[in-house]
């Protein structure tokens, strides 16, 4: 399923923050948004996701426009996971998976043995199965980004949002949260703070400044010296592996 | 989450069902005219299922049990089952575990409504003919007011989130005080000031069964209604985003909530005044008992709700010969008991453990 965002600008009061943007994500590809802080990549992502309203621009996921698709069928389609969560009362971390559910059940109707199937899967997918009955307050950060990892997998959707999945995570939960993602063959657009992680995971890569999509294009394209020093007003020197 | 030994969800809510009734009947026979257990089991059997005989009984006995303490004890388990019900709404509504069924201003509005009739006369809008109501009428207009106004207020300019709910209902409540006060303050009424505080005090006495039926149909309907509703309740407690992100309507949810919660309230509120604490603790110690999960949660809130306010009415009436407002004890009692839940280490409101 893909995902295609065409000419999306979104302002608050007094600013926009994201102008013209258009970004394509081919079926079970991997596209990274990189930009420095404040460029408005987590504003465009959140209008993808729909807790925030754009200006004009359409956003079309699996072919069908956004705003034609309740809230449960585009949770159908796409699974979220962001940086910050925090939680004002104590869940258990299987109870915090299993709300991957909600879109596919009525609101009255129960889980049944497949959903804890599905449950158990995706915490053994995060390694995190024994960890189960812990509370989920009670983790560190990077044991909690991999609850809500497992939580957007257990939605089974064919695409997942990703807002800086691997933020404030020490460099081996940067890559196993990666790896999963990658492993799992969904369509994931992906905001990425790390330039390396972007260039190693990513199939293709924008790059957002000032709200605006600067450059697109393959890792090797796109992380050069001469955009580095563009975008981030840093002088770097790029090596590839 | 299994605290309490072993004890299964649903063996917790059989027994606190079967506590609630034995409660219950306990309730309609203390009081201030002794009657014999056997005599009010009769009449609760005769009036309830028809059977057996209760004509070789003085009338007065059977209207002391049927009119006088059966309607208060019923009341006593629906006022509690509503509170707990809409205080675990509430908490997950707002994502705030310091929520109650007041948080909109519900109580301020009712107060506001309250001392409106009790001080400038109810009877001089409602006329003579609807007199003793009139107290229970602008209570239930206040509330309905309040909480009109901090649902629109929380609308004005976007989304309705979670904080400017809370925010919108502490502006009104203020609001609503401050007219109380000043109308207290203006108009010299000693009878009418207590009046006023005995009223919001909270107090389930002086209930017919007509009173009962006021309060259980709403709560019927309400409970009818979130118990279709334990998914949605799950979801929102992640937080606004998470819960859109897992496909959650949030903003037409809350509207349908806050619109049915807050004719409940209204209607308890009218009735029984302000009954503090319930709404707040109750749901903490169901969750201290079997978790966050509304599944288990809801029903046995409401149930402990229900418990409580039995007990707390019971203990009204027999500490002394004139009985003490309800707000009162169910603060004495409330308190120690979420301070022992809040001290315990294992339930953590959250926080860290």
């Amino acid at each position: 399923m893909d995902i295609k965002v065409e000419d999306v600008s979104i302002s608050v009061p007094q600013k926009r923050i994201v102008d013209t943007a258009s970004i394509y994500v081919d079926e079970g590809e991997f596209v990274g948004l990189i930009g420095p802080n404040g460029s408005g990549k987590s504003t465009m992502l959140k209008t993808i996701y729909r807790t925030m309203k754009r200006e004009s621009g359409e956003i079309f996921v699996g072919g069908d426009p956004l705003d034609s698709m309740s809230l449960k069928e585009s949770a159908l389609r796409m699974g979220v996971v962001t940086q910050h969560n925090y939680y004002n009362f104590d869940f258990k971390v299987e109870e915090v998976v299993a709300m991957g559910r909600t879109p596919h059940k009525s609101s009255m109707e129960m889980d049944n043995d497949e959903d804890r199937q599905i449950v158990k899967e995706s915490l053994e997918t995060v390694d995190m199965w024994e960890f189960r009955d812990r509370v989920f307050s009670s983790l560190s950060g990077g044991e909690q980004q991999r609850i809500i990892l497992a939580r957007a997998l257990c939605q089974r959707t064919p695409c997942l949002i990703l807002d800086e999945p691997t933020n404030h995570l020490d460099i081996k939960y940067q890559l196993d949260v990666l790896d999963i993602v990658k492993e799992s063959g969904c369509t994931c657009l992906c905001a990425l703070h790390d330039m390396n992680i972007a260039a190693q995971y990513c199939d293709r890569i924008y790059v957002l400044k000032d709200g605006k999509i600067c450059v697109s294009g393959t890792p090797e394209e796109v992380i050069t010296e001469e955009n580095i020093l563009n975008i981030y007003g840093v002088k770097a020197s790029v090596e590839v592996n | 989450m299994k605290k309490l030994g072993n004890i299964s969800t649903a063996s917790l809510i059989i027994i606190l069902s079967i506590a609630t009734v034995l409660v219950l009947i306990f309730s309609s026979f203390v009081g201030v005219v002794e009657i014999p257990f056997e005599t009010v089991l009769r009449i609760w059997g005769n009036k309830l299922f028809g059977i057996g005989d209760i004509s070789d009984l003085r009338p007065a006995t059977v209207a002391i049990v049927w009119q006088l303490y059966a309607p208060r004890a019923i009341m006593g388990v629906v006022v509690g089952a509503s509170l707990a019900l809409v205080g675990v709404v509430m908490q997950a509504m707002v994502q705030n575990p310091l929520a109650d069924p007041y948080i909109l201003g519900i109580s301020s509005g009712a107060s506001l409504g309250a001392t409106f009739a009790i001080l400038l006369g109810a009877t001089v809008v409602t006329g003579t003919f609807m007199a003793n109501w009139g107290i229970e009428i602008f209570a239930f207009i206040g509330s309905m007011a309040a909480a009109a106004f901090v649902f629109t207020l929380s609308s004005i300019g976007g989304r309705m989130t979670a904080t400017k709910l809370v925010l919108s209902g502490v502006i009104i409540a203020s609001i609503c005080s401050a007219f109380s006060n000043l109308i207290v303050y203006l108009v010299p009424n000693a009878a009418g000031i207590r009046s006023i505080t005995f009223w919001l005090m909270g107090s389930l006495s002086v209930q017919g069964f007509e009173s009962v039926w006021m309060v259980g149909i709403p709560l019927l309907i309400c409970l009818v209604f979130f118990f279709t509703q334990m998914r949605p309740l799950n979801a929102m407690m992640l937080g606004d985003e998470t819960a859109t992100t897992l496909g959650i309507n949030l903003a037409s949810l809350r509207r349908i909530y806050i619109v049915l919660t807050s004719f409940l309230i209204a209607f308890v509120v009218c009735k029984c005044g302000i009954i503090g604490f319930v709404g707040l603790i109750i749901p903490h110690i169901g969750r201290a008992l079997v978790g966050t999960n509304h599944w288990k949660l809801v029903p046995v809130t409401v149930l402990l709700g229900a418990l409580f306010m039995l007990v707390a009415d019971i203990c009204a009436r027999v500490f002394t010969t004139s009985e003490i407002p309800i707000g009162i004890i169910t603060a004495i009692c409330g308190a120690p008991v979420f301070a022992y839940i809040m001290i315990k280490k294992s339930y953590g409101f959250g926080g860290s453990n």
